[in-house]
């Protein structure tokens, strides 16, 4: 192993150093601009380190972002989580090791579709909503988000195929039911995917904009990307620090999920999307 | 007496029902909100509708009429705009700062988590935060640009600034991703490999250029294609809130024009053409670019 120079490592680390406080820069301005007073965050030229801390900041951006879009932001996130879980990990499984006419066709009717973005069928979808008499439901805006089940399918169908046939053979011979090696054999040993998929979904759950601002109107399911986004869009007057402060507990919640759960975000995430 | 292959058949060949237990739900959903909606796309784009009066079949119409519509034709310029100087930079920015950061030194755990976070911020409060930041008084970019003595441009309303802005939230949403794909290629590198050229003489770039980056190829494709469809699709919410297409025009990408076609002026037959049409073209663009894939690559 050849010795690098001490000045060639020092350089390595200053330059690592250098990038991650430039990519880490919006987030320090989104944390000091969200406490600072209105006055402050309009002075010129603005301030790197806020003289006057305002907590109260708080009170008014949720006032603004309501209580009820954080608690719909939740049911939306764990329920889309929850339900497409359970579809794509039984789909995904049934692919991977069940024998049945057309579970090749089903596949690769998978695959193909991972590489339709939701946006082209956001027409279509929007019109079978609305002659559901869905919009404006929870089923209406929950279900066609857990429809997306192809990427759910594919990572645990890849899971699954690697999986060793004997165990479940096992377990049949010894008579077990599908459900029972399924829930006692399958799912104990499936921990870490299932913890990777949640990650990601639930993450994708809770940004998602798009669908929440179609199907719905009423104030009554309004999700936090369409609360903060009304920060902008439609009131003018919110000053910066409390619209700051909106992006700040928006985002805070999924930033401590990231946190607790990154090992199997990262791992998930770069193992499903090699295969 | 039964082979084993044949047992193993019988074995693995449950009972319809519970093949229809398993399947059967989540095909129900995906047939009606992802496989009909597929072919209701492709069906509306025949039609003109306006969500009112009954449809009526046009024939291609709404495709000939595409090259004809001013505003379709500057939605495509800006959207292969924001290709160029979204994807191209996404992809170099992952690689360079993988290879950076592909090392070890006390803290570099901390570092990476942050380099990750904008993975995680949505892209509405990213938009909403990137405004600010690219606010002319109040924000910091004008602030440091200052510092070196360069008066910076007011970013979102300048029609040649705007599209750079969004360029780099784009890249700055878009590279933790594309940093970690190649972070976990770059690991799997054999030392060896790199030590023998550092022997031949070669420097850091050279060993970056030669060794490095052809061994890495594959991902560079797989970061492309999730960038590139990233930036068609999902760079919708940063427009939407940042710059709301304009301004005049001067971010008006497809599918920003797409949501207006459909959802403000309800031309629904239109708006479908217009979806169709980026489908085609994404297809297109993706199988160009796929390299040829060695038989058997269902696993």
């Amino acid at each position: 192993m050849t010795v690098v120079p001490f000045w060639r490592r020092a350089l390595r680390v200053v330059l690592t150093i250098t990038v991650t406080a430039i990519v880490g820069l919006p987030f320090y301005w989104l944390a000091i601009s969200a406490l600072k007073t209105s006055v402050e965050v309009a002075a010129y030229p603005p301030t790197w380190f806020p003289h006057q801390i305002r907590i109260e900041n708080a009170g008014d951006a949720m006032a603004l972002l309501t209580f009820g879009a954080l608690v719909n932001s939740v049911i939306f996130s764990l329920s889309v989580t929850l339900l497409q879980l359970l579809l794509a990990i039984s789909t995904g499984f049934a692919i991977a090791k069940m024998t049945f006419p057309g579970s090749r066709a089903l596949l690769w009717l998978f695959v193909v579709t991972l590489f339709v973005p939701f946006h082209v069928l956001l027409i279509p979808t929007f019109l079978i909503v609305r002659d559901l008499n869905w919009i404006d439901t929870w089923p209406g805006l929950v279900l066609p988000v857990v429809a997306q089940l192809s990427f759910g399918v594919f990572v645990f169908r890849q899971f699954y195929v690697g999986f060793p046939d004997e165990l479940l053979e096992a377990a049949r011979i010894d008579g077990a039911s599908w459900g029972q090696v399924f829930t006692l054999i399958v799912l104990p040993l499936s921990g870490p995917v299932i913890a990777a998929y949640v990650s990601v979904t639930i993450l994708t759950a809770w940004n998602m904009y798009v669908w929440p601002l179609v199907s719905t109107t009423t104030l009554d399911l309004r999700v936090l990307p369409i609360a903060l986004s009304a920060l902008v869009t439609q009131r003018a007057q919110i000053t910066p620090n409390v619209a700051m402060m909106g992006v700040l507990i928006s985002t805070l919640p999924i930033i401590v999920i990231f946190l607790s759960l990154q090992r199997y975000f990262v791992n998930g995430l770069v193992g499903a999307l090699k295969q | 007496m039964a082979s084993p292959s044949t047992r193993k058949r019988v074995l693995n060949t449950p009972p319809w029902g519970w093949v229809g237990l398993f399947v059967a739900p989540g095909m129900l959903l995906f047939t009606l909100f992802i496989a009909a909606p597929i072919v209701i796309a492709f069906a509306l784009s025949f039609y003109d509708w306006d969500l009112i009066s009954a449809p009526r079949f046009v024939g291609l119409a709404n495709f000939l009429a595409i090259p004809a519509d001013p505003r379709a034709v500057n939605s495509i310029v800006r959207t292969a705009y924001l290709v160029a100087v979204g994807v191209v930079p996404t992809v170099i920015v992952s690689f360079l700062l993988a290879a950076l950061i592909n090392t070890r030194f006390p803290g570099i755990k901390l570092l990476r988590t942050i380099l990750l976070l904008p993975l995680v911020i949505s892209f509405v409060a990213s938009a909403v935060l990137w405004r600010y930041i690219f606010d002319p008084h109040l924000g910091p970019i004008n602030l440091l640009l200052g510092l070196i003595g360069i008066s910076g441009p007011a970013w979102l309303q300048s029609t040649s600034w705007s599209m750079p802005a969004v360029a780099v939230v784009i890249v700055w949403l878009r590279f933790p991703l594309g940093m970690l794909l190649y972070l976990a290629a770059l690991q799997g590198i054999d030392p060896a490999l790199l030590e023998a050229a550092e022997l031949d003489g070669a420097g850091t770039w050279q060993r970056l250029r030669h060794v490095v980056w052809p061994n890495v190829r594959p991902v560079t494709f797989l970061v492309t294609i999730i960038t590139l469809r990233g930036v068609l699709f999902d760079s919708f919410d940063v427009i939407q809130v940042m710059t709301g297409g304009g301004p005049i025009g001067s971010t008006d990408i497809l599918i920003k024009y797409i949501y207006d076609a459909a959802f403000s002026q309800l031309k629904l037959g239109y708006a479908s053409a217009l979806a169709v049409a980026l489908l085609l073209i994404v297809g297109g663009l993706a199988l160009a670019l796929t390299p040829p894939r060695s038989a058997g690559g269902s696993r």
